[in-house]
């Protein structure tokens, strides 16, 4: 963390606010999107959220934390795109894959297909957590922080968050065994 | 789920977010980048105009010597009297805050051990040792009893103790018990609590002598909730408590009267139960006040603020963790934050961080100026201080209200973070 930096873009350099926001859009997008569902709803969020970001710079009282207090902004900024959208259609396309496929990819393709229907079942707030714990890997303190919870309740939301994926993932299954059976 | 299966569906998880596609975000940083000249960033309060390097120690020293100041100033000038609304129609006419009592024993859960401080955090003594244990504990109104729920194997008990001669009594109770503090009649005579019969569960009242036992309203309250943290209302009318159907973390606020009539749902925004904290009533019993956590947009916690007399809501600024001043003119919250009921109600909320301002939820910062009491403050009886668990230590930490002083870290053995309770005992002439 370049704390210098951020103190600059606190001070309204918009150079060093553009290298702050450069090294992170990605990764914004990114968490984003997966917390979505929906580029385009994800595109607007990282938007609004680097913004804010922008705007609320000043207010950051230490420096150093700027990438947990980033992230909170950010998943504000996903809870209204939400908001505003509440379309979680089964239409929306699926993320895309770009890596390379693996031997056994037709099961891999059936496993992220199950994954991804299961994860859209999910609560905005349990897959928010998923995202932050597994994909940005942050620690149960600093998704606290992220969400302004109690460390326990963030415990609880990951254990509700898996609990209601095994669920979803099971009930996907059922249908095809009946057919099986038939 | 088992723990296995919950580790292996956390590894698909984790890989199957990783293997999604790299989004590049190169149009949405142009656009932002061409909308920072017309759009001007929001400079903070007073206190970062003055002190733009906002991680130095000096300004730490300078945040908590502004807290201190504007406490004091608010503490001394502005705190006016609390909006007093009245009550419902069958409020008798209450008693008023007649002086805050003085401070007593400092009493503490370490795990299965009840321990009790002097005001000053020394001179500690074993109050009891439990089988397993203790969820909670509350000091009665009057300060002559402390109540604390406990697990004994696959029960839970709920005991009683008279803190002057240290007999304890188990109080009879039902198939379960909640480990929520329990709620204290303002006698001290009875308390009330959630717990679970057969499979139905009640708002349950017990007289403090063990000789009876009572679910109120069994047959009004819809069976299929479970109740949690019931307490009773400082004038006596009242019992608030939180029904949540059995699946979601959420639930309604519900009033009924001792007797079991008049039980309602107040109309307020769902409230959210886990570890945030419980509903509370003010401790004023002129006004009807409640504070309970929703969630809030963001995904987070918030304090909010009823009243109960005008069926106004306010938003306390506050985010988990709350607790009423013994006074009710201010409340703590997480962490160590403290607001004035009177900006609440002006809609204007401003928080006074009474140590300096926390990183996270609880850090470990090398000086105390960063440490925050981390399991929800307890105020002393007399107002001046704040006390709770330490998340980083088996220890408490003490501090006076106002961010003067230094605080004082209590030695605990067993209990870390958030399985330690704290109560203190009111001495009243």
């Amino acid at each position: 963390m370049d704390t210098d930096l951020v103190a600059r873009a606190q001070r309204g350099d918009q150079e060093a606010f553009a290298e702050l926001a450069a090294a992170r859009a990605d990764r914004y997008l990114a968490a984003s999107h997966r917390i979505l569902r929906d580029i385009s709803l994800a595109e607007d969020a990282t938007q609004q959220a680097l913004l804010s970001i922008w705007r609320d710079l000043p207010q950051l009282r230490d420096p150093a934390r700027f990438d947990a207090w980033s992230y909170r902004l950010l998943v504000r900024a996903c809870y209204a795109e939400a908001g505003k959208a509440r379309r979680w259609s089964p239409s929306l396309r699926l993320l895309p894959a770009d890596e390379p496929m693996a031997t056994d990819g037709l099961d891999a393709i059936f496993d992220r297909d199950q994954l991804e229907r299961g994860f859209r079942r999910l609560s905005f707030d349990h897959r928010t957590v998923l995202v932050l714990k597994h994909y940005l890997d942050l620690s149960h303190t600093e998704i606290a922080d992220v969400l302004g919870v109690p460390e326990g309740t963030v415990a609880s939301r990951i254990h509700h968050a898996l609990r209601g994926l095994r669920a979803a993932l099971d009930a996907d299954a059922r249908p095809v065994t009946r057919e099986a059976v038939r | 789920m088992s723990n296995e299966r919950q580790r292996e569906l956390s590894g698909r998880v984790r890989s199957w977010l990783r293997e999604d596609g790299h989004e590049n975000a190169d149009r949405v940083l142009d656009t932002v980048l061409d909308q920072l000249n017309t759009t001007p960033q929001r400079h903070a309060n007073w206190l970062a105009r003055r002190f733009p390097i906002m991680n130095s120690n000096g300004l730490r020293f300078g945040i908590a010597a502004a807290a201190v100041v504007i406490v004091a100033i608010l503490g001394f000038r502005f705190f006016g009297p609390a909006n007093s609304t009245g009550g419902p129609q069958a409020t008798p006419t209450p008693t008023p805050v007649s002086g805050l009592a003085q401070n007593g024993k400092i009493i503490v859960t370490d795990g299965n051990v009840l321990r009790a401080f002097d005001p000053d955090g020394s001179g500690m003594t074993v109050l009891d040792t439990l089988p397993g244990p203790i969820l909670s504990v509350v000091v009665s109104p009057d300060g002559t009893r402390v109540a604390y729920p406990y697990e004994n194997g696959d029960h839970q008990g709920l005991r009683v103790m008279n803190l002057s001669s240290g007999e304890t009594t188990d109080l009879p109770v039902p198939d379960a018990v909640g480990g929520e503090p329990v709620g204290w009649s303002p006698d001290g005579e009875s308390i009330t609590f959630g717990g679970l019969d057969g499979e139905v569960e009640h708002v349950y009242i017990a007289a403090v002598d063990g000789s009876s036992l009572r679910a109120v309203a069994a047959d009004t309250i819809d069976n299929g909730l479970q109740i949690l943290s019931p307490v009773w209302s400082p004038d006596g009318q009242w019992l608030a408590f939180v029904g949540k159907p059995p699946t979601g973390q959420q639930g309604r606020m519900y009033l009924v009267r001792p007797d079991g009539s008049e039980l309602h749902q107040l109309d307020t925004a769902r409230v959210e139960v886990g570890d945030g904290g419980f509903i509370s009533w003010a401790p004023d019993p002129s006004v009807q006040r409640l504070l309970y956590l929703v969630a809030a947009s963001g995904g987070g916690l918030q304090v909010r603020l009823h009243d109960v007399a005008t069926s106004e809501d306010y938003d306390t600024g506050l985010t988990f963790w709350p607790s009423w001043s013994p006074d009710g003119k201010q409340i703590s919250g997480c962490c160590t934050s403290i607001v004035n009921t009177t900006d609440v109600f002006a809609g204007n909320p401003k928080q006074v961080t009474v140590f300096a301002q926390p990183q996270g939820n609880c850090p470990d910062l090398a000086d105390f100026t960063g440490r925050a009491i981390c399991s929800g403050a307890t105020w002393s009886p007399d107002g001046t201080t704040l006390i709770g668990s330490d998340i980083v230590d088996s220890k408490l930490l003490m501090a006076p209200a106002d961010g003067s002083g230094t605080p004082v870290q209590i030695d605990l053995t067993t209990a870390t973070g958030l399985d330690a309770h704290v109560a203190w005992q009111p001495i009243r002439p």
